[in-house]
């Protein structure tokens, strides 16, 4: 009889990784990816986690960045052990999660620490790789058991991403007066 | 009369039958008299006067070209050869003489050379003699035999005063341009030749005068078959294979045959060479040179790279074997002949020192093959800063005391300077003595060594290294801007930190301050005056090198900077003991400047004096060149944090075709460079410059399942590489869940085997997985664990690879 039941529940765990599985939208803000800071400084993301399946949770529990660390490096702030459990899902719970980037509160996907000698200027691009996992029970619900609804152990969605590294004020102020000089000298050759 | 055009339409049908008929040797292709009144197409070249048609002089008829030379003696008459055949040969001849009055000089013929095989892009070629004696009095011929480059996209023929330093006229006549071969009769054929007569054949060798070809199976080098040659009448004769078309004019092959001597025969010597037959007259170029070979054992006749630079008749090129001087028999096996590719540099990469430029400048050690041709291509596209290996050390600027060379050096600088490098100055003075001449640490009777108790002998050093001194930095004046003026001077094992060399020895500590204090009385103002030592990364050489700047400091001797000369290992130094360094001095003494001055990076480990990758025709593997690619990553991360405190960074050499390692310390392949001996960009090369590019970047992990019960769940984690390379030697270095929800409990994590668990080399799209097992006995459903995966790939590509709340 045991035997028989570890049967069922061996193909009930089979048909439920073979479903589709909605995959969760998950984008991140600010909308268009780019964050800027002076060499030295720290950026981050914040993101909104949408998913709508009508029986499926889904939480996040990871990132990373895939640019270039030559200029800095990230921090993922969903692998925290402070880190909130954001779940998507069915009532109780919303199907829509919101998190600013917050650097002091570490809330966010993550954050990107600029070295001070990065090069003003620099524009890193890469993708934001978000793991999150699947389950078919709410994992704030009491009953909720891993070992039998977990639905997608691991998976990821990708965003791209960039990072620029803005020269320092008084390099910003040179340029602007370099063009404002342009600007001056064109009039001028107009008014020629 | 002008009759060059007409010749040429003769060139033109003589083309279009080329493939069908042979060509016409010694066929005038164009004339140059100027008897119809004009100049014949001919123009100014490098500042020179426009040419003239003059009737004052002529070397038959009544006209010539005549033409002035800039106000430097340089320049003079030109004419594009736009028409000749790439891989042609050609007499190009004509008479110059100078105008009356005009003071005896010397002139040649030469074409400027548009090649993207030249230093540049353009070289320039001397037409037979160079410095034909020239007057006024007469007409003196000038020119001879030229071959057009393969590879050339542009020619230019002008006649030119070579001597001349002000402005000089001459007249030219009766040019002739001949050709007396075509390019080797067909198209160029780079598929190479290879023979192992295993067929039972002679596979197209044959006899060269009369000895005898026997396809054996008595003994071979592989296989049963080779060939054996009997019968010999003379130290030429032998066998011989047609290369015509195989082996090309311009272009680099790689020959290689095996050999031995028959059962019986004398050890001799034997040597592979080539026949070539121009405009009917054979040439003979030794290829492989004399080898020792004997009956005993088979001996491999080869050479890498032979460069073909023969124009012959078609049909008319022979490899050949012969012996130095005897006629014994011996066996031919595995013959090769192999196409080399022009080696060509990659254009579209980005820049070393531009990349860089926003941090400091970067600098290669270099000689005198590095300043020409492609390597001095790939030199000026990667590098704003340069220092010379050897051509600045006292043993080669002051061989000889007083007499000063800087022949080499010159031509460095020179080539610096023209594309708007820096110089750095190696060395003044190298404490342990090395590669200085022995005569300075000798008295004036050239024997007996100098000492430190003999009052006089101190003066005498001091006096050598000052005028040593003296003599360099003048010398270059301001064009090298920061001078290594003591090299080496570290010794942690004495007391003193200082090496006790033969300088030492005579003048005490003092001869740093001699070499200090000299270089800054006759260094330009702002020359930046250097220390320079090896290992300083090493805590014993560091602690050594700021006692000793400190020493110098304080007793006012004039010291800018320190040098470290950063010649690693695949293993040595850590990053941090490198930025450590940096650090270290620049905390000691703000303001002072540091260099890297000498960077490399080995293959093998510190200490390893005896691994040779090379050895019986070996390679380094692929996985160390990667594993040295994310190397030079994480020193290149590194230094940019140094920026302000590190001012140059320079590599002792730029590509592995030409690195010091090679015979340090002890003959073996190295490759320590950013480029590949083919000047090709190496993985070391992308971690300077753009580490994403670095194989098996997009190394990502994940995990694939979590099954089994609780006492027994497996979570399988995978490692996917999403990048363009092998990530060679993937492995997982730890496992740890931190609980951060839920009743404490204590999960027990079982790997799947001992740390580190090796995923192994995943090629492009590969991944691998390592299942983990995790006793969760105890612990709720509801508990959360934070994951930690700690990786490693091709060593230095490390990183941890994290999730939080993960529920069992």
């Amino acid at each position: 009889m045991k035997r028989t039941f570890s049967y069922i529940l061996l193909a009930v765990s089979f048909a439920v990784g073979m479903q589709a599985t909605p995959t969760p939208t998950i984008t991140v803000t600010p909308a268009s990816g780019t964050v800027a800071a002076l060499p030295g400084g720290l950026v981050g993301w914040g993101f909104t986690l949408n998913y709508s399946a009508p029986s499926d949770w889904v939480i996040l529990t990871g990132s990373e960045f895939t640019g270039s660390t030559v200029y800095g490096s990230y921090s993922d702030y969903l692998s925290l052990a402070t880190a909130p459990l954001y779940i998507a899902g069915p009532a109780p719970e919303s199907s829509t999660v919101t998190q600013a980037f917050n650097s002091s509160s570490q809330l966010g996907l993550g954050a990107f620490q600029f070295n001070s000698t990065a090069l003003p200027g620099a524009v890193i691009a890469g993708n934001i790789v978000i793991h999150y996992s699947v389950f078919s029970e709410d994992p704030n619900n009491p009953a909720f058991d891993p070992g039998v609804d977990t639905v997608v152990a691991d998976a990821t969605v990708t965003d791209a991403v960039k990072t620029v590294v803005t020269p320092e004020p008084g390099a910003s102020a040179l340029l602007s007066v370099g063009a404002l000089g342009l600007i001056v000298l064109r009039g001028r050759k107009r008014l020629a | 009369m002008f009759r060059s055009t007409q010749t040429w339409l003769v060139r033109v049908l003589g083309s279009v039958l080329l493939c069908a008929a042979a060509p016409m040797f010694g066929q005038v292709v164009a004339t140059y008299d100027f008897e119809d009144g004009t100049t014949d197409g001919w123009a100014s070249f490098n500042g020179a006067s426009t040419p003239t048609n003059s009737t004052a002089a002529a070397y038959t008829g009544m006209h010539s070209l005549l033409t002035t030379t800039n106000s430097g003696g340089a320049g003079g008459p030109s004419l594009s050869l736009a028409s000749l055949i790439p891989g042609a040969t050609y007499t190009i001849t004509g008479y110059l003489r100078l105008t009356s009055g005009e003071s005896a000089t010397n002139a040649n013929f030469t074409v400027k050379r548009s090649d993207p095989g030249c230093s540049g892009g353009t070289c320039y070629d001397t037409i037979g003699s160079y410095q034909v004696a020239v007057t006024a009095s007469g007409w003196a011929q000038i020119g001879g035999t030229y071959t057009v480059s393969t590879t050339e996209t542009a020619l230019v023929l002008y006649a030119q005063l070579v001597g001349a330093t002000a402005a000089q006229s001459f007249y030219l006549d009766d040019v002739v341009i001949t050709e007396i071969a075509g390019p080797p009769g067909g198209p160029q054929d780079n598929t190479g030749i290879t023979t192992n007569f295993e067929d039972g054949g002679a596979d197209g060798w044959s006899s060269r005068a009369g000895s005898t070809l026997t396809n054996t199976t008595a003994d071979a080098h592989s296989g049963s078959h080779s060939l054996l040659v009997t019968g010999r009448t003379a130290a030429y004769d032998g066998p011989q294979i047609n290369v015509s078309n195989k082996m090309y004019n311009g272009s680099q092959y790689a020959v290689s045959v095996w050999v031995k001597m028959a059962p019986g025969a004398a050890a001799d010597t034997l040597r592979v060479s080539l026949q070539v037959t121009l405009a009917g007259t054979p040439s003979y170029h030794t290829v492989v040179g004399n080898t020792a070979v004997t009956s005993g054992a088979w001996v491999n006749l080869s050479i890498p790279t032979y460069s073909m630079a023969f124009a012959y008749d078609p049909g008319k090129a022979y490899l050949y074997v012969e012996s130095n001087s005897g006629t014994q028999s011996f066996y031919v096996d595995d013959f090769q002949l192999t196409y080399t590719p022009p080696v060509t540099i990659q254009t579209t990469i980005p820049s070393i020192y531009q990349t860089l430029a926003y941090y400091f400048p970067v600098g290669a050690e270099v000689d005198s093959t590095s300043i020409s041709g492609v390597h001095a291509q790939l030199l000026a596209k990667h590098f704003n800063s340069i220092v010379s290996g050897n051509d600045m050390k006292w043993s080669s600027t002051e061989a000889t005391q007083g007499t000063f060379t800087f022949a080499n050096a010159d031509a460095q600088v020179s080539f610096a300077v023209s594309n708007s490098m820096l110089v750095r100055g190696h060395n003044l003075v190298w404490s342990t003595g090395a590669q200085t001449p022995a005569w300075v640490f000798l008295e004036a009777d050239g024997v007996t060594p100098l000492s430190a108790a003999n009052p006089a002998d101190v003066i005498l050093l001091t006096q050598r290294i000052q005028n040593h001194i003296q003599g360099v930095v003048q010398h270059f004046g301001s064009k090298v801007y920061v001078w290594d003026v003591v090299n080496e001077p570290l010794d942690p094992g004495q007391a003193d930190c200082l090496s006790h060399g033969p300088f030492y020895k005579v003048l005490g500590k003092s001869y740093i301050d001699v070499a200090l204090e000299a270089a800054r009385l006759y260094a330009p103002v702002g020359t930046q005056l250097f220390i320079n030592d090896y290992s300083t990364a090493d805590s014993n050489r560091l602690a050594c090198l700021v006692s000793v700047v400190q020493d110098l400091k304080n007793r006012g001797i004039p010291i800018d900077g320190v040098g470290h000369e950063m010649h690693n290992a695949i293993n040595y130094p850590s990053i941090g003991a490198m930025v450590n360094a940096i650090n270290t001095v620049a905390k000691a003494f703000p303001g002072i400047y540091q260099q890297i001055t000498e960077m490399d990076a080995s293959v093998y480990k510190a200490g390893d004096n005896t691994s040779n990758y090379g050895a019986n025709g070996g390679t380094v593997p692929a996985s160390v060149i990667a594993e040295q690619g994310w190397l030079y990553a994480q020193y290149f991360t590194a230094l940019r944090q140094l920026k302000g405190k590190l001012n140059a960074v320079t590599f002792w050499g730029f590509a592995d075709d030409d690195t010091w390692l090679d015979g340090f310390p002890i003959t073996r392949l190295d490759l320590p460079l950013p480029f590949d001996t083919s000047l090709q960009a190496k993985p070391a090369y992308w971690g300077i410059v753009d580490p994403t590019q670095l194989p098996g970047y997009g190394l990502a992990f994940g995990i694939r399942s979590k099954t089994g019960p609780q006492n027994a769940r497996v979570w399988t984690v995978t490692a996917g590489n999403n990048g363009s390379g092998t990530a060679y030697a993937t492995q997982i270095n730890g496992f740890t869940l931190m609980q951060v929800s839920g009743a404490a409990c204590t999960p027990a994590v079982t790997p799947p085997a001992n740390y580190p668990v090796v995923l192994g080399d995943l090629a492009s799209g590969a991944s691998a997985s390592a299942a983990f097992t995790i006793d969760f006995t105890g612990c709720s459903a509801l508990a959360r664990f934070a994951l930690g995966v700690p990786w490693s790939s091709a060593v230095y590509d490390t990183g941890t690879f994290t999730l939080g709340n993960q529920f069992r």
